[in-house]
């Protein structure tokens, strides 16, 4: 650590050519170690893996050799161990010896050291290519006994027996082919240090199976390079998996790389060398513009100027400094003038103001003096003390003791105690103290101290001024008392007073002013200004009127409201600037007074001079004054224009009122004028008509006043006129109008009631109470809801028309006749009028609602005709229908009717059917002829006597063979009529009564002339002695439908009848029938003579 | 099982012939009135299983009376009431109901809306099989 930390202290010392030099010696070295261990170690590397491969190939080519030379071996092996005369040479002894022992020991092995050799069925030796090879040698071998047990080839691995090696064992069994038994084997054995081929010196070979090295060469001392492969051996020694070694010692196959690191070690010592020249000459020109540029600093810290420095004229990062360093140089150089510049100014200003402080202080009246820090040495006295203290400055200076000699006894001590105040603590000193003056006596000198200190807080000096104020304070004793007088005057003066300077801040307000904005002594407004007593509003306001003042140089007077204590007063201000000798504005001076009770009794005057100035002038009314004194009378312009003068036409004379009056109301307003003087009224009012200019009269309502004295004398009399032509003209109009509206009321057929604005009925039309019944009386005040209580009790109890209809006007709906339709009442006795009651809201203001009842009593009893005649109708076209239907049903689904059955359902079904057909006829018939009202009638002049005689003469009635007995007139029976029409209709009267007589008896037409309610005319009348009808059914006879015989036995439509009255009287004639039940009944046609159509009843 | 019995009260003489021919092939037996009093004398005596009503019918007493007066009586009020009318608008219909009839038939009618109604209201539903 020691070392290191040392280096670095001589790193740091060393000089910026010596740094480089040695980072780029260091540098150097650093790269070519480094690159000598690269190479060191790739080229090691390279070597080691190209030996490696070369010592592969090496084991293939030796792999090959020896299993070239194994094969052979082997195949001579198993040709003479499968040789049959092997086998039969071995069971002979004879064959052994002659055969096999010179067979064997002539075979040659490519091995050395390597043996064939025959045994016989124990293993023990018959021949041998050898002679080595001991009798007992393979009895021994496992591997042998094996093959000789099972007759099958195999290898193995032996003990050498001589030189203790290992030795490869093929077996391979001799067999006697006629038993197949194992005769004997021929083994080949091969010692394994003859197996590799002749050694070369690069490389070692050795051999091992999976457990051990059998044939170690030189392999084995670890630090060698080896390939090993699995050899692949020939049958049957594959079985024993032997590996091939090769080896090569490390040593011997790195040899070159020594060589390569001595030239390497060679060439980077030069390459360093040349490296360590480069470094230093590259270090030398680096830093060589720095020491110039140190040089140039040098040089400028030796003369102590800046100047110019060098010229550097490169581009890189010393040309930068060294340009960058040049400007800072300019730049120092300038203010360097200019600094030297200034100090001679300051110089020169200080020389001038010593002197002019000198000139001050020697000019002053007063005497400046300064002390030492402990108070007892004079260290400057200006000249001016001499003046002050008629002492001599030199003894002053000297001694202090001459200066408190000099004070006056009694203030003495005050002196020495302010003295010693200053100088311990730093207490300013401001007293005034009697001094004896050698030349001018006793004077009252002031004494004003303060200490100097620097910034260490360490007195420096003492400063001080003594001055003679002898004058000055018998001037101040006088004015003190002058300025109690004047307080004094000021503070009991009524106003608020306040003095302020051009700033507007205050000098001096009187307690008053101090009072009003709150303060409780006036002296506490000193040096205030506005904004702090008032608020901001009214403050900036009375700024800006000092500020106007000031500028303006005038008096101001204002009345503004104020809040003072909260209260609105009213105040005025006067304000004046204030000029001193030389006509300079120095300030104003201001004073305010309440004048708040003025202000308002002002406003009161001016508001009742305002309504009275409106009153006079004002657009409605018009005024008069009547002074009952002078008997003046003033008349306002209104008032002359509301009778149509011009302001100046009429004069202010009482006569101009009293002659305009209509005379017939004169006497009324005398009255009542009289009346008011009298006392007798509170107020004067009259309406009555005043003459215009053109001669008509207005309507006028007067009114007014008298203006009495103490006694109650009426000394003045005023009052008003207002217009009220249109209000008397409207209300003339409406009472015109309610005549009108009320004859239209009472005259209107249908009625009403109309609420008011409380809901409750106001008015009750006079229709309303002829269509009810209810009286007017009962139904004023009534509210809705009562009034249709009332009208529901006048109602059918039990109707669920009126009951639908009360609920639909109960209902809160506001127009009951749009909602629900009609509302119809059928009104119980009182003949039993059907009412219609429509509600309507109105949003008028006086009328909320109007109920309408209108009397629809005859509108819907037409209603209700029409459709009781349409259901009659369909009622009537229904009951043949269900015949026809019914029995044409029962004839559909069921045969089991006999013939007579059949038939007489069938008749029932046609005769049904004609019934029907005789009704649709019929009602056609009536239908036309009432839609017609008889225009389509072919009038024309007829003899009765000719139409009832061709009528009967072609009637037969079916079934009947009864004649009718005609009797007609000599003369004959003219009418005007349609001959058809009457034909028929007599037709239909004589059929009713052969079909009424069915069991006989005459039937008669008598035609005679007949005069009826005056009118002549002829009567045909049709009698039959038959059933005959009760009058009930007499009196409906004519009704549709009406059917005399209820029984059914009887056909007919029920039309018959109406179509018979509707024929004759369209004619202008008139149908009578009469009847007795049992006896017969006669209808009688009455037809005016020559009977012209009635148009009336036609149009 | 004994017959029902169906009272036809109604003043044509051939619709009631109809409805009688009609019933034949049914296990009714029917009987018949000519008028409301008759009716109503006849629902009083013979206690019919059902009654089919017109309701115009000449009289004091037309179908509604007739129908009211069976179901105001109580001893009679379970007995079915069919009104028959050529009448056919709702205040009819309305009319028939406040008076308590049980059904209501048009005129014209088909039979075999006839049986099936009263099949119905007899709550003889199988009466129609044999």
């Amino acid at each position: 650590m020691q070392l290191v930390r040392d280096f670095r202290q001589r790193f740091e010392d060393a000089t910026l050519q010596r740094k480089i030099a040695l980072v780029m010696g260091v540098g150097g070295l650093l790269v070519t170690a480094a690159m000598g261990i690269a190479a060191f170690l790739l080229s090691r590397q390279l070597i080691i893996a190209n030996t490696q491969s070369t010592l592969a190939l090496s084991a293939q080519q030796v792999e090959r050799e020896i299993v070239l030379k194994l094969e052979s071996a082997i195949s001579l092996a198993r040709s003479l161990a499968s040789n049959s005369v092997t086998a039969n040479a071995l069971a002979d002894s004879l064959g052994r010896s002659t055969y096999l022992e010179p067979l064997f020991s002539a075979q040659t092995l490519p091995f050395h050291g390597a043996a064939l050799v025959l045994t016989d069925y124990k293993g023990g030796v018959v021949a041998a290519s050898g002679s080595s090879i001991s009798g007992d040698l393979f009895r021994r071998q496992l591997v042998v006994q094996r093959v000789l047990e099972r007759g099958v080839p195999e290898s193995g691995l032996a003990e050498q027996p001589d030189s203790g090696g290992v030795m490869l064992l093929a077996v391979f069994p001799v067999i006697y082919r006629l038993t197949g038994q194992t005769e004997g084997a021929v083994v080949l054995s091969v010692p394994l240090t003859a197996m590799p081929p002749v050694t070369s010196s690069k490389y070692q070979v050795g051999l091992r199976d999976a457990q051990r090295m059998l044939l170690a060469g030189n392999i084995g001392s670890g630090n060698s390079i080896q390939s090993a492969l699995v050899m692949s051996l020939p049958d049957p020694f594959q079985a024993l998996q032997l590996n091939l070694v090769v080896s090569q010692d490390r040593t011997v196959a790195l040899r070159d790389l020594d060589m390569l690191i001595v030239v390497f070690l060679v060439v980077s010592s030069f390459l360093l060398m040349a490296v360590t020249v480069i470094s230093r000459a590259a270090a030398r020109f680096l830093s060589l513009p720095l020491t110039e540029l140190a040089r140039a600093v040098e040089r400028i810290s030796e003369t102590g100027r800046p100047g110019p420095v060098m010229e550097l004229q490169r581009q890189d990062e010393f040309g930068t400094l060294a340009r960058a360093f040049q400007s800072m140089l300019n730049r120092l150089s300038e203010s360097y003038a200019v600094l030297e510049q200034r100090v001679d100014e300051r110089t020169q200003a200080l020389l001038i103001s010593e002197s002019k402080l000198a000139g001050i202080l020697a000019s002053l009246l007063d005497a400046v003096w300064s002390l030492s820090p402990d108070g007892k040495q004079v260290t400057y006295l200006s000249p001016s003390s001499a003046g002050v203290t008629g002492l001599v400055p030199e003894a002053l200076q000297n001694d202090l003791g001459v200066f408190f000699a000099a004070v006056h006894p009694d203030d003495l001590i005050m002196v020495r105690e302010a003295m010693d105040r200053l100088v311990e603590r730093g207490d300013s000193v401001d007293l005034e103290f009697r001094f004896f003056n050698p030349i001018k006596g006793v004077r009252v000198l002031q004494a004003r101290v303060h200490t100097v200190y620097d910034d260490n807080h360490q007195t420096v000096r003492h400063d001080g001024i003594l001055t003679d104020v002898t004058q000055r304070s018998e001037a101040e004793s006088l004015l003190r008392s002058r300025e109690l007088y004047l307080r004094a005057i000021l503070d009991n003066f009524p106003f608020l007073v306040w003095l302020k300077d051009a700033d507007s801040n205050f000098l001096a307000v009187n307690s008053r002013f101090a009072e009003a904005c709150g303060r409780s002594m006036a002296n506490e407004l000193r040096g205030l200004n506005d904004f702090d007593v008032w608020p901001a509003e009214p403050a900036e306001r009375y700024r800006a009127d000092d500020r106007a003042v000031i500028a303006g140089r005038v008096e101001k007077n204002v009345e503004e409201p104020c809040e003072i204590n909260g209260e609105h007063r009213w105040i005025e201000t006067f304000k004046k600037p204030v000029v001193n000798a030389d006509g300079q504005v120095i300030g104003t001076v201001g004073f305010a007074r309440d004048i708040t009770s003025r202000k308002q009794m002002e406003e009161q005057l001016a508001a009742s001079e305002e309504r009275w100035e409106l009153a006079i002038s004002g657009a409605n009314d018009g005024v008069w004054d009547w002074n009952l004194q002078s008997g003046e009378l003033f008349l306002s312009d209104r008032w002359k224009t509301m009778l149509g003068y011009q302001p100046e036409e009429i004069s202010n004379q009482f006569s101009e009122w009293e002659t305009r009056i209509h005379p017939d109301d004169v006497e009324m307003v005398m009255q009542e004028v009289n009346r008011h003087l009298d006392g007798y009224s509170l107020l004067y009012q009259a309406e009555h008509r005043v003459r215009c200019k053109d001669g008509r009269y207005r309507w006028i309502l007067a009114r007014g006043k008298a203006v009495r004295d103490a006694d109650g004398k009426p000394t003045r009399f005023l009052g008003s006129h207002s217009d009220i032509d249109e209000r008397v003209a409207a209300e003339t109009r409406l009472r015109l109008r309610t005549a009108q509206l009320n004859a239209i009321f009472t005259l209107s057929p249908d009625g009403f009631v109309a609420f008011g604005d409380k809901g409750s009925i106001e008015y009750v039309s006079t229709a309303f109470t002829v269509i009810t019944g209810l009286a007017a009386h009962e139904l004023i005040g009534l509210s809705e809801g009562a009034l249709i209580d009332r009208l529901g009790g006048l109602c059918i109890a039990d109707s669920r028309g009126n009951q639908l209809a009360l609920e639909a006007l109960r209902s809160p709906a506001d127009d009951v006749q749009q909602v629900h339709g009609r509302n119809l009442l059928d009104l119980a006795g009182h003949a039993s009028r059907t009412i219609e009651v429509e509600r309507r809201r109105s949003f008028g203001q006086s009328v909320s609602m109007i109920f309408y009842v209108r009397d629809v009593t005859s509108e819907t009893e037409v209603d209700r005709m029409k459709s009781e005649f349409l259901s009659t109708a369909a009622h009537e076209l229904r009951t043949p229908m269900v015949s026809i239907l019914g029995f044409s049903e029962l004839l559909l689904n069921s045969n089991d009717y006999d013939l007579e059955t059949v038939k007489e359902l069938i008749e029932t079904i046609h005769r049904q059917s004609k019934l029907m057909a005789a009704i649709i006829n019929e009602l056609l018939d009536l239908a036309r002829i009432e839609a017609r009202r008889g225009q389509d009638f072919e009038i024309e002049s007829l003899d009765l006597n000719e139409l009832v005689r061709e009528a009967v003469q072609s009637f037969r009635f079916p079934e009947d063979n009864r004649v009718t007995v005609v009797h007609l007139p000599s003369l004959p029976a003219v009418t005007q009529g349609d001959r058809r029409k009457i034909t028929q209709a007599l037709l239909n009267v004589v059929s009713n009564a052969f079909k009424y007589s069915p069991q006989g008896g005459e039937i008669s037409i008598h035609l005679q002339p007949k005069a009826r309610s005056g009118r002549a005319g002829f009567s045909i009348e049709v009698r039959d002695h038959g059933l005959g009808m009760t009058p009930e059914s007499v009196a409906r006879v004519c009704e549709r439908f009406f059917r005399a015989d209820s029984s059914g036995a009887i056909l007919g439509t029920g039309l018959g009848m109406s179509i018979v009255k509707e024929i004759i009287e369209l004619h202008g004639g008139a149908l009578d029938v009469s009847s007795v039940l049992g006896e017969g009944t006669l209808v009688s046609l009455w037809l005016p003579e020559s009977a012209p159509v009635d148009k009336e009843k036609a149009s | 099982m004994s017959q029902k019995i169906i009272l036809i009260v109604e003043d044509r003489p051939e619709i009631r012939k109809l409805v009688t021919m009609a019933m034949r092939s049914r296990p009714y037996i029917v009987i018949e009135a000519d008028s409301g009093e008759a009716g109503l004398e006849a629902v009083a005596t013979r206690r019919p299983d059902l009654v089919l009503l017109d309701v115009m019918m000449p009289g004091h007493l037309d179908g509604l009376s007739v129908c009211r007066a069976i179901k105001g009586n109580p001893e009679l009020a379970v007995t079915p009431v069919v009104m028959v009318s050529a009448l056919a608008q709702a205040s009819d219909l309305a009319l028939a109901r406040e008076a308590g009839a049980d059904d209501y038939l048009t005129k014209p009618f088909s039979l075999v809306h006839l049986m099936a109604m009263i099949d119905h209201l007899i709550g003889n539903l199988g009466a129609g099989r044999d």
